[in-house]
């Protein structure tokens, strides 16, 4: 399979501050990479060298076969970039911004009225920017990610901060774009966002990948599968949880079931932030 | 009301204030500047007036009088010197002397001075050079002379002239349109930074130079634009050509300032008081043209200096390019210097 994006020993420092470390990895075209970490791990660093905004110190990083420190602007007619932070003209309308950016990519016959009716700002088009609510605004964003057509995305927390609806659609558009085979690369530091997007999920601490895998493998690799009973004793109800791969697991099953009243019985499978938190010994928070 | 809440107020709001380093910053850099420009600037006229003549006589008696006052004099060659040295600034005033002090026989015999000034010189200090040199030939002569003095300005008249207020006022309303339009586009560029929306521009195929361009084109257009419209609306369509190319020259002039000025701020507030600090300073030439002869040549150390004089030179004394070219090569000069320093500024912030 192509590959969509490389880094091989990708560094960055701030000053003294190492925030991206020899970090390597790649992405196959046409599939969603998360990269997943708290705050101040190296996510945004890394973005910001593929999409153009820092040169690497150290090592390389192709886009789609391109070199990131000497083919950029080759790079950036092919790349769909949404930020964490809202930097939209705000003074002019959605349909302005998306015509303006549409023009620097040199994109005449896309449909900008379609495109802000894909993202859900449908008869708002002519509204300047500043009316809009941050849902909105995200959304005016990844339209404007998505004007030049593009064969990569880049996705810097496009959820953070929204409402569930909002954050539910911006979802829902990334995987239709997946569909139309673009490959994505999003940071976030939502575990569930990562869990139900990503073909293969990245785990960056402190400038360095320490895991990389499907998030199935990730599981079956780190987790621990269990079952979580609601039990209940005398006026209240109380959780247990028994590992399922435990050698007395049938027998302590058994046991549960004879001795107390059990409510509601789950099969527990390990979050990804659980597996974060068992790899680095931190949260993603 | 009551004072100890008040104080609490007080107390809180100047640890806010000083909390963000810009503007104490601000409030420090205003003050150091603003005591610096004031110990920079005259105090009263220069301590040590310099003064020329040219003559054959020895003039040692004038000069023994003269020298026990605060004054420099330097004797010139030849009248084509004593000219420069006026033209140069060297002196303020130089004076051509006759050769030969008549005997006096009967009554005060008749001789003529001539007085070179500059061009710039009011009309009293004119009056008052005029009166020195007589003084310095009785001094010489010892008994009193029927003398007659003939000024002479050196280069346009700026003084002489008596030129309508209006008309005056044209090169500083045109400068005044050019700054204003400078804190425009300034704060373009500080918004572009504080909302980051470089950010996605740089993400395009838009590169730094292309941005950078696009604001060039943008001032020259808010700038040049209503300038020129200024000028034909107040003094028509003459003198074209210098007036094309002074307004063009001071437009980039202007550009230049505004990209400093923006890779400074961080918004609106932070802009404008860089740009008020940066303004004071150019604004000043322009007090030169409505009072010609009050600031001295420090005053040419400014850019703007060589954008409001020649201007001035071709509105109301119908100068032509060949005697303003120095004047906007001056400009041209410092805008570029400008242009090199802002530009490593502007792509240090945009990143």
């Amino acid at each position: 399979m192509e590959k969509a994006i490389v880094a091989t020993d990708l560094t960055y420092r701030y000053g003294n501050l190492t925030a991206v470390d020899h970090i390597s990895f790649e992405v196959e075209a046409g599939e969603i990479l998360g990269f997943l970490g708290p705050n101040g791990a190296g996510k945004t660093t890394t973005f910001k060298m593929l999409v153009g905004l820092l040169k690497p110190m150290e090592g390389t990083a192709t886009v789609l076969g391109m070199d990131v420190t000497h083919e950029i602007k080759k790079i950036q007619r092919h790349i769909g970039v949404c930020f964490e932070y809202t930097n939209l003209y705000e003074e002019i309308s959605a349909l302005e911004n998306l015509k303006l950016f549409a023009q620097l990519h040199g994109v005449s016959d896309i449909d900008l009225y379609g495109l802000l009716e894909k993202v859900g700002l449908g008869g708002k088009e002519k509204d300047r920017v500043a009316t809009y609510s941050k849902g909105m605004k995200q959304r005016l964003m990844i339209a404007r990610a998505l004007v030049n057509r593009p064969k990569v995305l880049f996705l810097d927390e496009p959820t953070s901060g929204l409402d569930p609806v909002s954050a539910e659609d911006i979802r829902s558009i990334i995987l239709e774009e997946k569909k139309r085979g673009v490959t994505v690369f999003l940071t976030t530091h939502d575990m569930h966002e990562a869990d139900k997007l990503s073909d293969h999920v990245a785990f960056i601490n402190q400038g360095k990948i320490v895991a990389l895998d499907t998030p199935h493998n990730l599981k079956q690799q780190y987790g621990k599968r269990k079952v979580r009973a609601l039990v209940e004793r005398g006026d209240t109800t109380e959780e247990v949880e028994i590992e399922l791969d435990k050698q007395d697991t049938p027998e302590r099953v058994f046991e549960l079931f004879k001795n107390e009243r059990v409510v509601t019985m789950h099969t527990q499978e390990a979050t990804l932030e659980d597996i974060f938190i068992q790899i680095t010994g931190r949260g993603l928070a | 009301m009551s004072w100890r809440v008040i104080k609490s107020l007080v107390k809180k709001d100047v640890i806010q204030f000083f909390s963000n380093k810009f503007y104490a910053v601000i409030t420090v850099l205003g003050l150091v500047f603003y005591i610096a420009i004031y110990f920079a600037l005259p105090k009263t006229i220069d301590d040590k007036l310099s003064i020329g003549f040219y003559t054959k006589l020895s003039m040692a008696r004038a000069l023994a009088v003269i020298n026990a006052q605060e004054v420099n004099v330097i004797r010139a060659n030849s009248v084509d010197e004593l000219m420069r040295m006026v033209k140069e600034e060297k002196i303020v005033a130089g004076f051509v002397f006759p050769d030969v002090i008549p005997v006096s026989s009967q009554g005060a015999p008749t001789v003529t001075v001539k007085v070179y000034v500059p061009a710039d010189m009011e009309q009293e200090m004119r009056d008052a050079m005029a009166y020195v040199a007589k003084e310095l030939l009785n001094a010489e002569a010892g008994y009193f002379l029927n003398i007659e003095s003939e000024n002479e300005v050196v280069g346009v008249d700026l003084a002489g002239k008596q030129i309508p207020p209006s008309k005056r006022m044209i090169p500083v309303f045109i400068f005044l349109i050019l700054m204003a339009e400078t804190l425009g586009l300034a704060n373009l560029i500080a918004q572009e930074i504080e909302q980051k929306t470089i950010h996605a521009l740089l993400v395009t195929p838009a590169t730094v130079a292309d941005i950078l361009t696009a604001k060039g084109i943008t001032g020259m257009l808010t700038s040049f634009v209503p300038a020129l419209l200024l000028t034909w609306a107040t003094i028509g369509f003459g003198h074209f050509v210098p007036i094309i190319v002074l307004l063009l020259a001071g437009t980039l002039f202007t550009i230049a300032v505004a990209f400093l000025v923006g890779s400074l701020g961080k918004d609106l507030m932070s802009t404008l008081m860089w740009g008020a600090l940066v303004m004071i300073i150019l604004l000043l030439p322009t007090a030169n043209v409505l009072a010609p002869g009050t600031l001295t040549s420090w005053v040419k150390a400014i850019p703007t200096y060589y954008f409001v004089d020649p201007l001035h030179r071709v509105i109301s004394f119908n100068a032509g390019l060949e005697g303003i070219w120095k004047g906007i090569a001056v400009l041209l000069g410092s805008a570029l210097l400008l242009f090199i320093l802002s530009n490593a500024a502007l792509r240090r912030r945009f990143q």
